[in-house]
């Protein structure tokens, strides 16, 4: 589904602390309903209909069992069920926070980061992480299928007679490899210009916007009601 | 002029320490996801999760101190897998505790100036218990279901059926076996150290 309203890293981020003290703030199938309809609307219109049913569904399948398995009894395997259901559906508005969050692309992220105004080399740092990941991958692939040919490979054989050799074989020539690549992505990125103390420019534009707004302001009413109203 | 020269290649330098910082950090979160993938389903691998990794992110923590030299990164690699559990649906607590360790062990790394291996030591014990705000939610989640659920009719005899599945001395245990995991995990390192990095002029 398309992306109907874009929300900004910040908004999204607010909305998971926000969530965080919500959880805490009130109890109840109906209050924990609201919030889970209210993270539900955010991922709908993020372009993420199908996660949003898919939690929605949940939390309904969990309301449900709640509700069937009291009228059932009080044993304890029943309560200790019930008490299982209960905190895992109470994460959930959480939950749905946090899979907003990470629909977030790198770059917007990276943008945003210098957008806070965070200490540049906090940036420098968490950019490399995010390039790096890959690269991990690749490097990792290229370990095992020659620790293969070696006869050393890693298997539940050499897993188990030689545990700590098997570690050693994939960990030295990993990190001998991390030493190098940080070399020569140093020279590049600061060949590029990475640590320029003139303001970065992006071609990822981070702005708070109506629907930002929105979506920061009503949680905010939400936990005042529930402060005052109950 | 020749000042400001010097000025500017000093913060080179320093940005480039931050790069190989970031890259230490990536393979460390790495074996962070590996072992939090495997363990998390699993309810007693679960709570081995922070020893494992303990174990097996020594050698990655202990080359990055000795290749950075620099406060900043311990921090930054401490912090990093405690947002990720934020964000992944954990809540506040994963994110202080990160923190509180995060910024214990870089302190700690910083009074040997990051160059003595007693200090990286212990600096490194601390940090491991980064993941600890992870499994507090088992007792404190516990309390509160308990405090809303006991006037609506709960007996108290569940309660303390489940307080006896978790009991309080499993936090203390997990925390002592993590810094045991830990001090092992360096001890191995040292031994790859003076067997593999020393030799190739690494160090």
């Amino acid at each position: 589904m398309k992306e109907l309203v874009h929300f900004d890293v910040r908004t999204k981020l607010f909305l998971l602390l926000m969530m965080n003290i919500l959880m805490f703030a009130g109890s109840g199938i109906p209050y924990e309903a609201v919030l889970v309809g209210f993270c539900a609307l955010m991922l709908a219109l993020s372009g993420r209909l199908r996660t949003a049913v898919k939690f929605t569904v949940l939390f309904a399948a969990m309301a449900a069992a709640d509700v069937l398995v009291s009228g059932i009894g009080d044993g304890f395997w029943i309560s200790l069920l019930r008490f299982l259901v209960v905190i895992l559906r109470r994460f959930l508005p959480i939950f749905m926070a946090g899979s907003l969050v990470f629909a977030t692309k790198v770059s917007e992220f990276v943008a945003c980061m210098w957008k806070l105004h965070l200490p540049k080399h906090l940036i420098i740092s968490v950019s490399v992480v995010f390039r790096f990941f890959p690269t991990v991958r690749e490097e990792w692939q290229a370990i095992l299928s020659s620790m293969q040919m070696r006869g050393i490979g890693v298997s539940l054989h050499n897993l188990v007679t030689h545990p700590l050799l098997t570690v050693e074989y994939l960990l030295v020539p990993l990190l001998l490899n991390a030493v190098k690549i940080s070399e020569e992505l140093a020279e590049a990125a600061l060949c590029r210009g990475l640590d320029c103390d003139n303001p970065h420019t992006s071609l990822t534009a981070v702005r708070m916007r109506a629907g930002d707004l929105a979506a920061c302001i009503l949680p905010v009413i939400g936990l005042v009601l529930q402060k005052t109203v109950g | 002029m020749a000042e400001m020269k010097h000025i500017d290649k000093q913060e080179g330098k320093k940005s480039k320490r931050f790069i190989t910082a970031g890259i230490f950090i990536a393979i460390y979160f790495v074996i962070f996801v590996i072992f939090g993938s495997v363990c998390m389903p699993i309810p007693v691998l679960y709570l081995l999760m922070p020893v494992l990794i303990a174990f097996f992110s020594a050698p990655v923590f202990m080359l990055m101190v000795a290749k950075t030299q620099i406060p900043g990164p311990i921090a930054i690699a401490g912090i990093l897998p405690g947002a990720f559990l934020l964000a992944m649906g954990n809540i506040w607590i994963v994110i202080v505790a990160a923190v509180i360790a995060a910024v214990l062990a870089e302190i700690i790394a910083a009074i040997g100036k990051y160059r003595s291996w007693g200090t990286n030591t212990v600096s490194f014990l601390v940090f491991s218990q980064n993941l600890l705000g992870g499994f507090l939610p088992i007792w404190i989640m516990r309390e509160a279901y308990f405090k809303s659920n006991l006037d609506r009719g709960m007996s108290a005899e569940f309660c303390d059926k489940v307080r006896e599945l978790t009991p309080g001395w499993v936090l203390i245990a997990m925390i002592a076996a993590t810094a045991a995991a830990a001090l092992l995990g360096v001890l191995f390192s040292k031994k790859l150290f003076r067997k593999h990095f020393e030799k190739a002029n690494i160090l």
